[in-house]
């Protein structure tokens, strides 16, 4: 054995661990807590160009810029704003997110000039008419589901966990549209490729794929092309990564009213 | 709701003249957006407005039963480098009833008339990090209402159809500090703007009734001298899910009052002559807004203190609650239900004030009052249908003195992207000399047509 490959095999063992435990080792919760350390970044900006597609194949479209900063206890703050069409341009909402999943929200609406704390009993409401719920788009909660593993499956190739999510509150459970949702992640990048949404009365809602799969940088893995149909109404939002970047120093004070309403 | 709302204010203050699964994959989809060059490109965004209102009846100073109305509004905005931006707002309208004569840039805007050409709004803004100053015309707003803003007090209004009210740049300074958690804002306005207030001959100066005769004055606006620089700063932070502001106005009302003395036309013949002045006034002012579950709960409160021409020191505050329904029903996605209540009452008595009380003139009842919220019920039921389209209904119970109400019923439906359709009814009741009673001959229905671009 040259010393290059025996270099090479010691390093395939120390790393491998790192990025490819054994599905039997972890439970569903532990899975999602690796996800998120895996996948973490201090903050993240994308451009997305979102495609509203009817039942009948009508397509509408919308331009968002969203902003993500993380904080302490993974509680992240998050700014999403609309750069087009005309009748939406600049609305934006703010979202502190709170451990117990109430979380502070504003909404920016041009035409009166003013940022309204809204509740949070939107959650389950689409946001501006896409098929994503607002509580779609916020990050995973993991303070109150309950993640179970169901098993593993292969998608498009590569070897995935299955986990089922389900409320762990009452509160929760209240809040969210959804009875549980299962979560295909990948176990070689632990990057989430699909989520199915199961409604309260656990019929499947809607469908979330991810394609277009790119490392952005060292274990943090994005898509760059994501669908979600709702399988009920049979509509289809398909967002389109047109630009991101991360860990680029974004401020606190960016996600805060002033700049909410600059 | 809210642009009627603030109608309110105005009114009749100058009455007495007159008196599936095989959908295309992503990749397969055009994109709409690529359709060659836009004036957006170049930084340019505008809309052109058509507003139609269909009165039922007939007023003694006005017969017109339809008025139409045209706006077109170009907007353009260029950031300046990383320090700064530039945002100017122009507009050219034009109307049948008479609302728009004339060319006519001013500073501040005191013409009773719109210009057929104008600027709504310029703002030069420069920022370095947490810290922001803006000049220019600008519009703020302020406080955590929906039907009425008590901290509110910068910007005066065009009630020239108190009903579909607007917002009038100011020309101010304004200073910006934020962090997450706390942010100030102090603000300079150096002239003084009054409110555009309804037009003798129109159906919104409210009829005087036979008997009442008095001589009415032009307004009496404050010198635009130093002394005339209103400011106002407010102070906001969120703390454990509560929103809390700390406001100051230190300015003039925008609508005027009436000081009251009597003129003698001949030896034995005196009359009452009514002089309309703008109060000076401080108005120090809080608001909250908080969430509880599926409820947004809010609340503002000013003491509206007199410096000059004013009869009363008010309290005024206004609290309610926004409950969203998220139905999800193919014909019915979401119920919003607003209800407020909103209460003035006087702090101080100014004894030796030759104000009158615009709320009580013998003779005139409430037809003068320039306030709707002394005691006052709001609601608002809103049904929004899908995404594009929303029908609302709307109400105000003025319970001060004899009952009137105003109530509007409106449906919004978006047909593109880029044009909008809106058409309501506007409904008024109530005696004559009661607040919404004296337009009880306004009740009318609207349509009005937007196309953005």
């Amino acid at each position: 054995m040259s010393p290059r490959v025996a270099v090479a095999l010691l390093a395939m063992v120390l790393l491998v661990p790192a990025v490819a435990i054994p599905a039997a080792a972890q439970s569903g919760l532990e899975i999602m807590k690796r996800q998120r350390e895996v996948q973490h970044v201090r903050d993240e900006e994308e451009r997305q160009l979102l495609r509203l597609v009817s039942k009948s194949g009508a397509t509408k479209e919308r331009r968002v810029t969203r902003w993500v900063l993380s904080g302490p206890g993974d509680l992240d703050k998050i700014l999403v704003r609309f750069q087009a069409p005309r009748d939406v341009e600049n609305t934006a909402l703010l979202t502190w997110e709170a451990k117990d999943g109430n979380d502070d929200q504003w909404l920016y609406l041009p035409s009166v000039k003013k940022a309204k704390r809204i509740a949070a009993s939107g959650k389950k409401n689409r946001f501006m008419g896409t098929d994503f719920a607002y509580e779609d788009l916020r990050s995973e909660p993991l303070a109150v589901h309950i993640y179970a593993l169901l098993g593993a499956e292969t998608l498009d190739g590569a070897d995935c966990w299955i986990i089922d999510a389900k409320p762990a509150t009452e509160r929760q459970a209240a809040d969210s549209g959804y009875s549980h949702r299962k979560i295909w992640i990948r176990k070689d990048h632990y990057v989430t490729v699909k989520r199915e949404f199961y409604d309260r009365q656990d019929r499947l809602e809607k469908v979330e794929t991810h394609r277009k799969l790119v490392n952005v940088t060292g274990t943090i893995w994005r898509s760059d092309e994501l669908e979600m149909h709702d399988v009920q109404n049979g509509t289809r939002t398909l967002v389109t990564i047109e630009s991101r970047a991360i860990n680029r120093g974004l401020r606190d004070d960016f996600f805060s009213e002033p700049e909410l309403i600059r | 709701m809210s642009r009627a709302a603030g109608a309110l204010l105005a009114l009749g203050l100058l009455a007495a003249p007159a008196a599936a699964d095989e959908l295309p994959r992503l990749a397969d989809l055009p994109t709409l957006s690529q359709a060659g060059p836009k004036l957006s490109d170049l930084g340019f965004k505008g809309q052109a407005v058509f507003k139609s209102f269909t009165h039922f009846s007939s007023t003694p100073s006005d017969d017109q039963a339809v008025v139409n109305e045209g706006l077109f509004q170009l907007e353009w905005a260029r950031k300046l480098g990383a320090w700064g931006a530039l945002k100017i707002v122009g507009e050219a309208r034009d109307d049948d009833f008479g609302f728009t004569r004339g060319l006519h840039f001013q500073i501040p805007e005191t013409s009773k008339h719109r210009s057929y050409l104008g600027l709504k709004e310029v703002t030069l803004a420069a920022h370095q990090g947490p810290f922001e100053v803006t000049v220019g015309k600008q519009i703020f707003a302020w406080g955590t209402a929906d039907a009425f803003n008590p901290t509110d007090r910068l910007n005066p209004y065009d009630y020239l159809d108190p009903f579909d009210n607007e917002k009038l740049g100011v020309w101010s300074a304004a200073a910006r500090v934020g962090t997450p958690r706390v942010s100030l804002v102090v603000v300079a306005v150096p002239f003084f703007t009054p409110s555009r207030l309804p037009l003798e001959h129109s159906r919104w100066t409210p009829t005087v009734p036979a008997g009442f005769v008095a001589v009415v004055d032009d307004p009496v606006r404050p010198a635009q001298d130093a002394d005339a620089t209103q400011y106002a700063a407010r102070l906001k932070t969120t703390v454990g899910g509560w929103d809390l502001s700390l406001s100051y106005y230190d300015g003039f009302e925008h609508t005027p009052v009436f000081r009251g003395s009597t003129i003698g036309l001949a030896p034995g013949v005196v009359l009452p002559r009514l002089t309309p002045v703008y109060t000076r006034e401080k108005v120090p002012g809080a608001d909250f807004s908080t969430t509880f579950g599926r409820f947004e709960v809010h609340g503002e409160a000013v003491a509206r203190l007199v410096e000059s021409n004013g009869r009363d020191d008010r309290f005024q505050g206004i609290a309610g609650l926004n409950y969203t329904l998220d139905v999800g029903h193919r014909w019915l996605d979401q119920m919003l239900f607003v209800v407020e209540y909103a209460r003035e009452t006087v702090l101080r008595h100014h004894r030796h004030s030759d104000i009158l009380d615009s709320d009580t003139v013998p003779l005139v009842g409430a037809r003068l009052a320039n306030n709707a919220f002394r005691d006052a019920v709001v609601g608002r039921i809103q049904a929004k249908l899908s995404e594009d389209t929303v029908l609302k209904l709307s109400g105000i119970a003025d319970l001060a003195g004899a009952p009137s109400h105003y109530l509007q019923f409106k449906a919004t439906h978006r047909v593109t992207d880029a044009l909008h359709v809106e058409a309501g009814l506007d409904f008024l009741t109530g005696k004559p000399d009661t607040f919404w009673g004296r337009w009880g001959d306004n009740d009318r229905f609207f349509v009005v047509l937007r196309y953005l671009f």
